[in-house]
């Protein structure tokens, strides 16, 4: 037991995100799903098996570039079912924000994407 | 000689705990109480020493020389009446054949009225987890010499013997501990085995905690809850002073590696895990109570992420992270939120889920919102009723604790279901909690949903069929009744095995449809039968003897998740050598697969198929052949497509005739209270009817569909399954 580096099993350690980044969460009701992040139609994103985490009810949480529309369309496609929003991201390349959706599985099996707040998780 | 199970009686001297072990017991019970363990949560009574009070406390006198003039001894009235020590805490017996870990929790620090335990397997120098058992409510009575737990308990194993009657000697502070006698017994009286348990610590389990901390992060070490108001008393809590409050001891075992990382550096789930192998000093794949915590700064989930219990892979909840990215000042609202999100997650590795979680868990329950508890969101706080909520009433009203569920999980929850690298996260923790608490959730639900097997003492290998029933006590839409089949995915299961595991019920063919909502209320009864036996992904779900526990949940269309009462089921060992034989052929892996698609001519199910056929031909009047009829039955009366390797499409045609012979065989050996149950007889009539139907055959068809009818009219069928058969 001495002290020495953290080490990484996946790869690069991970950077800190840059001014003005825009996200999608995978939160609450994922269950080995097959999850694609498309803007304006545009495939993003996609993985297999993505699991929630229940102990920060995140499953990942997936960064994407800004996109080139101030006002584009987010869809989180979840094996057939699919959710949208048409979200505003005039000047976030500046202000050094970050917007961030949260899309979400109910247990009657609803998925919805919305806003994600930004208050903390434990 | 070991016995198969540790409740039942025993007249084997070496298991004689009645005559052989209360001798030794004295013996290991005075070296207990003068060499006791170490528990930094023993409470204040140990400071007052057995010198201090012994002469006061009993009046012995001390033996005189003969013939010496000595005068009478006036006892010093003690100044005040000496308490009695606290009968709870952990106790255990000596190491033959079993061992039973006892926790008793009737006094002390918000007393739960239960027992549980653990056994454990010795064979020589190799102990093995056997089961743990617990009992949900006791009833307690207390003399001037004794205090006496009565109360009858849930095993994970089969046992006649439920009925736990603990006695505990009353011993005054200052004294030593006094050993625990538990004894077994059927509920109509039978003795089974009697256990001298040797008092152990006050608290109910140990765990041994490993904390390093990443460059730069400077841990938490206590918090004094005077600092802010909050809704507890005034103390100073350290995260193994808040779990001694539940009444777990943390032993603090240093660890304190110091990992070096780059600036900036942020955690993944997967560097977290490969760290916690790397450092974790105590790791093993393996379930132990041992944790490790990690005090971090940043995930790469974002600056919001306060902490994460990382381990979710291979056996999981051995390890947990806390971040100080924004919380690292010494102030009092940062030292506040260090010691919750440290409890918080070390939580989680005792499998406790979020207060507004619960209803993710396997099997779940009702969130509860309102909980003032280390697992709920200051945040997400909502007590309902208008009162207020969010983080300033949370804090405002939190006393530091865990809810009383979550402290009876930690206490008393089934070992797997809580020890690090048991039950995977969020996987049978619920299956502990008391059936009151589901009792509340159906009455504001207006739904009410029941689970019982068909057959609750099924022989090992029969195939297992639940009934499963909604009723809808108040108006309102409900999904039709075929889609209460855990098939459509509306209503989970979830299996408590013989030896502790949990098993969420995924059937081998899943449908999915749209769901079909039905307008439902005045206590409409909705049943369904389902075949159970056979799982996607362990296959086989009964195949040992043993008792088997099993919950259901519904998610109903509102949104509301529904959870049933526990059934039980026992399997039972097989009697003659023909059970053998049958068991033998219907636990092999595609007769499972062949029952639950009700037969098949497909090549790649003919080992299942002929193990259907042979039970048909061999064994006709066992009572698994009704089983194999239908399957075999229903499969020929439906044609059967096989395309070949080209391509080209095979039509096998239905073969009416053997249907007829096979399925009626199967009802006719049904119309009483053996066989298939009742709704799979409906059913099964229903099927061949359109079978007939579909071949124009419509005399023959007519004729079922009036049995059906009639034998269901005759068995008072509800409403909703009459409509069905009209249909």
């Amino acid at each position: 037991m001495s002290g020495s580096d953290a080490g990484s099993s996946s790869g690069a350690p991970a950077a800190e995100p840059g001014p003005g980044t825009f996200a999608v969460e995978l939160a609450e009701g994922f269950a080995g799903d097959d999850v694609s992040v498309l803007i304006d139609g545009r495939q993003m994103w996609h993985r297999n098996g993505v699991t929630t985490n229940y102990s920060v009810g995140i499953a990942d949480v997936v960064r994407l570039p800004l996109p080139a529309s101030a006002w584009p369309t987010v869809e989180v496609q979840v094996g057939r079912r699919s959710a949208t929003q048409r979200v505003d991201v005039t000047g976030l390349g500046t202000s050094g924000g970050e917007l961030r959706l949260r899309a979400r599985i109910d247990p009657a099996g609803a998925l919805t994407l919305g806003t994600a707040s930004d208050e903390p998780r434990f | 000689m070991t016995v198969m199970e540790p409740n039942a009686p025993v007249t084997d001297v070496e298991l004689d705990t009645d005559a052989d072990t209360e001798a030794v017991d004295t013996t290991a019970h005075v070296a207990t109480a003068t060499e006791p363990r170490s528990d930094p949560s023993a409470p204040a009574e140990a400071a007052l020493t057995a010198s201090d009070l012994a002469p006061q406390a009993n009046g012995q006198l001390t033996a005189e020389a003969p013939g010496e003039i000595t005068p009478i001894p006036i006892p010093r009235p003690f100044p005040f009446p000496l308490p009695y020590r606290m009968a709870s805490g952990r106790y255990r017996s000596r190491p033959i054949g079993y061992q039973l870990e006892l926790r008793v929790d009737i006094d002390g620090a918000r007393p739960l009225r239960r027992l549980s335990g653990d056994y454990y397997s010795i064979s020589g120098a190799a102990v093995s987890y056997f089961g743990s058992w617990t009992v949900d409510a006791v009833t307690v009575q207390t003399s001037t010499s004794h205090v006496t737990v009565v109360g009858t308990a849930r095993t994970t194993w089969s046992t006649t013997f439920t009925v736990a009657t603990v006695t505990i000697p009353r011993a005054h502070l200052g004294r030593p501990a006094p050993a625990a006698t538990i004894e077994w017994s059927t509920p109509s009286g039978a003795k089974g085995a009697r256990y001298h348990c040797m008092w152990e610590s006050t608290s109910f389990r140990t765990v041994e905690l490993e904390q390093d901390c990443e460059s730069g992060v400077t841990p938490f070490s206590s918090y004094d809850t005077r600092s802010l108001p909050s809704g507890g008393p005034a103390r100073t809590l350290s995260v193994t002073n808040a779990f001694a409050e539940a009444g777990v001891q943390m032993l603090d075992t240093g660890g304190g590696n110091v990992i070096n990382t780059p600036s900036g550096y942020l955690w993944t789930n997967a560097s977290l895990h490969h760290a916690m192998q790397r450092h974790f000093s105590r790791w093993q794949e393996q379930p132990q109570y041992k944790v490790w915590l990690l005090h971090a700064r940043a995930h790469e989930f974002g600056v919001g992420l306060r902490g994460i219990m990382f381990d979710q892979q291979g056996l999981q909840r051995q390890g947990c992270a806390s971040f100080y990215q924004a919380i690292s000042s010494g102030s009092a609202q940062n030292q506040r939120e260090q010691l919750y999100v440290n409890v918080h997650e070390l939580g989680h590795c005792f499998n406790l889920f979020h207060s507004f979680h619960k209803s993710y868990m396997t099997p779940p329950l009702p969130n509860r919102p309102g909980a003032l508890s280390w697992m709920n969101y200051p945040n997400n706080y909502n007590p309902g009723g208008g009162a207020p909520s969010g983080a300033a009433a949370f804090w405002a009203a939190f006393g530091f604790e865990f809810d009383t569920l979550e402290l009876a999980h930690l206490r008393h929850g089934f070992r797997n279901a809580v020890i690090m690298g048991g039950n995977p996260f969020g996987t049978g923790a619920a299956l502990e909690v008391g059936e009151e608490f589901l009792d509340r959730m159906s009455d504001t639900s207006g739904l009410r949903l029941g689970i019982a097997p068909a057959d609750p003492r099924p022989l090992l290998g029969m195939p297992v069929v639940l009934n499963i029933t909604l009723t809808a006590e108040r108006t309102q839409m409900v999904h039709r009744r075929d889609q209460l089949h855990p098939k459509y995915g509306f209503v989970h299961l979830a299996v408590s095995r013989p030896h502790g595991d949990v098993i969420v019920y995924q059937p081998p063919v899943q449908h999915c449809a749209e769901p079909a909502l039905v307008n439902s209320g005045h206590d409409d009864v909705l049943p369904i039968s389902a075949y159970i036996g056979y799982d996607a992904a362990v296959g086989q779900l009964f195949d040992d003897p043993g008792t088997y526990r099993i919950r259901a949940s519904y998610a109903a269309p509102d949104g509301t998740m529904l959870v049933s009462d526990t059934a039980t089921l026992r399997v039972v060992a097989p009697r003659m050598s023909s059970d053998d034989e049958v068991a033998e052929l219907l636990l092999r892996d595609q007769a499972g697969m062949a029952l639950t698609l009700l037969g098949s001519d497909s090549p790649y199910l003919a080992d299942g198929t002929n193990a259907l056929e042979t039970v048909v031909a061999e064994h006709g009047e066992h009572p698994a052949a009704v089983f194999a009829r239908l399957a075999l039955g229903t499969n020929a009366a439906r044609p059967f497509a096989d395309v070949d390797d080209t391509g080209s499409v095979r039509i096998r045609e239905r073969d009416l005739a053997r249907a007829d012979e096979l399925l009626g065989a199967a009802v006719d050996a049904s119309r009483g209270d053996s066989g298939l149950d009742d709704l799979t007889v409906y059913e099964t009539l229903g099927y061949l009817a359109g079978s007939f139907e579909a071949e124009g055959e419509t005399d023959r068809a007519r004729d079922l569909r009036h049995d059906a009818a009639t034998l269901a009219e005759s068995k008072h069928a509800p409403t909703s399954v009459l409509r069905s058969l009209q249909e």
